[in-house]
């Protein structure tokens, strides 16, 4: 017996809308609680009927508003890094034919699959000696190698996406280079660029194992949550903490949505 | 305007051999077409004009000026390319006037000189729009007027109307043909397009296995074909190529016989163009059997089978012989002087008409 | 000088590696050297001797969670990553033909991949604790009467079961989209052949759809089996050491302890376990690339 196609769709939507609540209600719960008055959460109350920013200013007198400029500063240090030392990697690979070209990906792509707690001893004791301990310069080359291969295979994929004969245009028509890599491939990938520049940001936004073991006076937000704003025994101090966290990502998604799939494909590789 | 020369042009690359030895002067203000089959190396040979590749061994000389080692910007070079390769990210004007601005042409100029260019290939309504708002033969007409607008020493295209359909293929050829006497530009043309190569060329350069096979006018590359390849490459259908045998004067071919061809003994390779058969007349008379017969209206292309000589022979007739049947006899002929001797060996061309 | 720089231009090869060498020097520096020298960490005394002392506190130690660790850690992958991967798969079935709002739902259910593992703990902790959103709702509608305790050192199960939740949640967005990418790439004329052939839904799906998803699939499995031998923040918000992990107890052993030689064990545990999962991965790749 062939099931009528309307109860298919409807099978569809109703999966469909589960799958939906079952991400969006617990990002709603914890935003929600992190505003919730702290009577109304400690009452049986499922939802509050009126919102305070209350328990935000705790958190900024406990120190998170130092931490979320802390980590703000070591993302946008880590981006620059990250592209001033991969971009032009990410375009060799995507322009250049030579030996050895396949070795050098793999090898990229094989530093991928340590995570962050491998080299995080070592660089502690490195920094340690030269003073780079508790810095969030320290902080901020860690997270550059952790973003690094990301960053030369994803800018890699930018480029081979541009027409190689737009850039030989640019040099037959007078520029150089360089003058074709700033003026013609640039403005091309710069979109792309844009996403992969936030989608690194994150990257190091959301790191916390690094971020608790290196710093300590100068924690970033990750590591300020985990170690101090987790010591309150008030909760719905910790979902604003958790908001904080969350807001940034949440902007990502807006600005990126056209490269979401793509790029977290790519970013998963 | 300037002339360019090849010296002993080479390129590989890894273990290919794209280009061995590319001599072809081009001379100034003339149309030169690279004509030949894919991988023959007449792309490599405009990049390497541009300056987009370097060769490996060799000399490139732009009216007397060695540019072997300039970059493609020193060389004053305009390229229109396969794809275009418009500037997506700039709307039309601003591709047009991108090569005058990197020229830091004074701003007043560089919008007459873009309106003069627009006006010649009219696309003046363009303008204002983006790339991929355009079709495909109004992109190509923004990379010819981007090409022009610098008013280059030499201006390349590379195979520039082999993404356009069949009617605007035509038209357009034309144009840039009648474009490049109007600006006396020493244009180098790259294509695999025979007709195309016909066209637009003044001289025409046939290349083949990364050599310069012959370069000449459309008529002397179609009546004086250099080898067996350019004879068979140039024309449709392509040149018959029989074996033959000369011995003293006597040249012995299909089961019959020529007197009074001199200069060369033994064996040989004889060509005629299908089109140059004529039934029943001309110097040399082979008897054969109708196989099979295509009509195209104006033409009828028969292929016909030599009796005894067990070899194939191709005749285009007048479209009056679209009667003859398969199996029919028919005696056909060609003038002598439609006749080419090949070397069997090397392929050379030994004689053009006997 | 222009025609030096444009005989170099000549050559890829050079070109490409001037290019490439900062971050090949970056990588070695950072990420080769430091995995180098976390042995030396765990298996070398201040004097230069060779020394078991780091491997022996790790098995033996009362402090130690060593083989808790390794269990739950284990644990936890064999638990998370089938189920997410059999979710995601579900999701990309349902979403692969396109209609009105889908862009949307691919986005939404996008969103946990660029959230930190430590906001997804909180968020989960928010939803499950005895003021929670489960609990009050479980009450509200009288289905309970007192709220389940999901953490504490007592009820190590069920906070077993809200990691597993949250674990989930987080990381099913992961191998939500590499599916996802992975079938946008699929002809969807090959299926429509199908269907005009008459191949039923579930013939369409078992041997087609899915067998053309295998690559994505693999990645995806690897990739996430990869990332759960990391998991870290998630754990430690939800259970601390009540539920020991590999990647906890090297935290623990630096910022309580002060074991450097121990952590640097654990990373190195760490790090075999990836690189024996890495080198399955990169045969896989090398596929995809040969194809």
């Amino acid at each position: 017996m062939r099931v009528p196609s309307w109860a298919g769709e409807l099978a569809r939507y109703a999966f469909l809308s589960l799958l939906v609540a079952w991400v969006l209600v617990p990002l709603a719960i914890a935003t929600i609680y992190a505003f919730t008055p702290l009577e109304v959460y400690y009452s049986d109350a499922i939802l509050p009927n009126s919102l305070t920013a209350e328990h935000l200013r705790t958190l900024w007198v406990l120190g998170a508003g130092e931490a979320f400029v802390r980590s703000v500063f070591v993302g946008v240090l880590t981006v620059f890094l990250s592209f001033l030392i991969g971009l032009p990697g990410g375009y060799a690979l995507s322009r250049y034919v030579f030996p050895g070209r396949d070795a050098i990906k793999l090898g990229i792509i094989a530093t991928r699959m340590f995570p962050i707690i491998v080299i995080s001893v070592s660089l502690l004791k490195t920094f340690f000696a030269l003073g780079l301990n508790d810095t969030l310069i320290g902080l901020a080359l860690a997270h550059t190698a952790m973003a690094l291969p990301f960053v030369v295979l994803i800018t890699g994929s930018i480029f081979g996406g541009i027409p190689r004969d737009v850039e030989e245009a640019g040099l037959v028509f007078g520029l150089s280079s360089i003058g074709v890599f700033l003026r013609v491939t640039l403005p091309l990938a710069a979109p792309g660029l844009a996403a992969a520049g936030l989608f690194t940001f994150l990257l190091s936004w959301n790191e916390v194992f690094m971020a608790s073991v290196l710093t300590l006076t100068n924690r970033t937000l990750p590591a300020f949550i985990l170690v101090s704003a987790f010591a309150t025994p008030t909760e719905p101090i910790r979902f604003a903490a958790a908001f904080l966290m969350i807001l940034p990502a949440l902007l990502f998604m807006l600005f990126a949505r056209r490269y979401l799939v793509t790029m977290w494909a790519m970013a998963a590789r | 305007m300037a002339s360019i020369m090849l010296e002993g042009i080479v390129k590989r690359f890894g273990k290919t051999v794209a280009l061995r030895g590319v001599n072809l002067e081009v001379r100034d203000g003339e149309a030169m077409v690279l004509l030949g089959p894919s991988g023959c190396g007449k792309t490599t040979t405009l990049r390497i004009v541009a300056g987009l590749e370097r060769p490996d061994e060799g000399r490139v000389v732009f009216g007397g000026r060695d540019v072997t080692n300039l970059p493609p910007k020193d060389r004053n070079v305009a390229m229109v390319f396969q794809s275009y390769a418009l500037w997506p990210h700039m709307r039309v004007f601003d591709n047009i006037a991108f090569p005058l601005k990197i020229r830091k042409v004074e701003s007043s100029e560089v919008r007459r000189r873009v309106r003069w260019a627009a006006e010649l290939l009219e696309i003046e309504h363009l303008l204002d729009r983006y790339p991929h708002q355009l079709s495909g033969g109004q992109q190509q007409r923004v990379a010819v007027a981007r090409a022009i607008v610098t008013e280059p020493e030499v201006l390349l295209m590379d195979e520039p109307l082999s993404n356009l359909d069949a009617i605007l293929r035509v038209k357009m050829r034309s144009e840039i043909k009648k474009l490049q006497r109007r600006l006396g530009v020493t244009m180098v043309y790259v294509t695999h397009d025979q007709v195309e190569a016909m066209v637009i060329g003044d001289r025409v350069a046939v290349m083949n296995y990364g050599e310069v096979q012959q370069v000449g006018s459309p008529q002397e590359i179609y009546n004086e074909p250099a080898n067996t390849f350019v004879a068979t490459f140039i024309g449709s259908p392509q040149m018959n190529i029989v074996k033959g045998v000369i011995s003293g004067g006597l040249l012995s071919l299909l089961g019959t016989q020529i007197e009074g061809v001199e200069g060369v003994e033994g064996e040989v390779l004889v060509g005629f163009r299908p089109e140059r058969i004529v039934i029943g007349d001309g110097d040399l008379k082979f008897p054969a059997i109708v196989d099979f017969v295509e009509d195209l209206g104006s033409d009828v292309i028969v292929h016909l089978s030599v009796e005894g000589a067990g070899e194939l022979v191709i005749a285009k007739l007048r479209g009056a012989h679209a009667s003859l049947k398969p199996g029919e006899k028919v005696l056909a002929g060609v003038m002598r002087s439609d006749i080419h001797i090949f070397d069997p060996k090397t392929g050379r061309a030994l004689k053009h008409g006997v | 000088m222009g025609s030096i720089l444009y005989r170099i231009s000549g050559n890829p090869t050079a070109k490409a590696l001037i290019l490439l060498s900062p971050t090949i020097i970056y990588l070695a520096v950072f990420i080769a050297y430091p995995i180098v020298d976390s042995f030396r960490i765990a298996f070398m005394s201040e004097d230069g001797t060779i020394t078991l002392e780091s491997l022996d506190f790790l098995l033996s130690s009362p402090l130690s969670e060593f083989w808790d660790a390794l269990r739950y850690t284990f644990l936890l992958a064999a638990l998370v990553v089938p189920v997410e991967t059999a979710l995601a798969l579900v999701a990309v079935i349902v979403l692969f033909k396109r209609f009105r709002g889908r862009d949307a739902v691919v986005y939404i259910l996008a969103i946990p991949l660029a959230l930190s593992d430590v906001a997804a703990g909180l968020i989960w902790y928010a939803m499950l604790t005895g003021k929670g959103f489960l609990n009050k709702l479980l009450i509200d509608l009288g289905l309970i009467d007192t709220p389940i305790q999901f953490f504490g050192y007592a009820n190590k199960e069920l906070t077993l079961l809200a990691i597993f939740l949250a674990e989930v949640w987080r990381s099913s967005a992961i191998v939500f989209i590499i599916l996802f990418a992975g079938a946008q790439l699929i002809n969807k004329e090959v299926l429509e052949a199908a269907e005009v052939f008459g191949a039923s839904f579930y013939v369409r799906l078992r041997h087609i759809l899915i067998p053309m998803l295998k690559p994505s699939l693999q990645a995806a499995l690897i990739i996430r089996t990869l990332f759960a031998f990391q998991v870290f923040a998630v754990v430690w918000i939800l259970a601390g050491r009540d539920i020991p992990v590999l990647a906890g107890e090297a935290y623990y052993s630096i910022t309580e302890l002060h074991r450097y030689d121990v952590a640097a064990v654990y990373a190195i545990i760490i790090a075999v376990i990836s690189a024996l999962l890495g080198l399955v991965y990169i045969r896989l790749f090398r596929e995809t690339l040969r194809r």
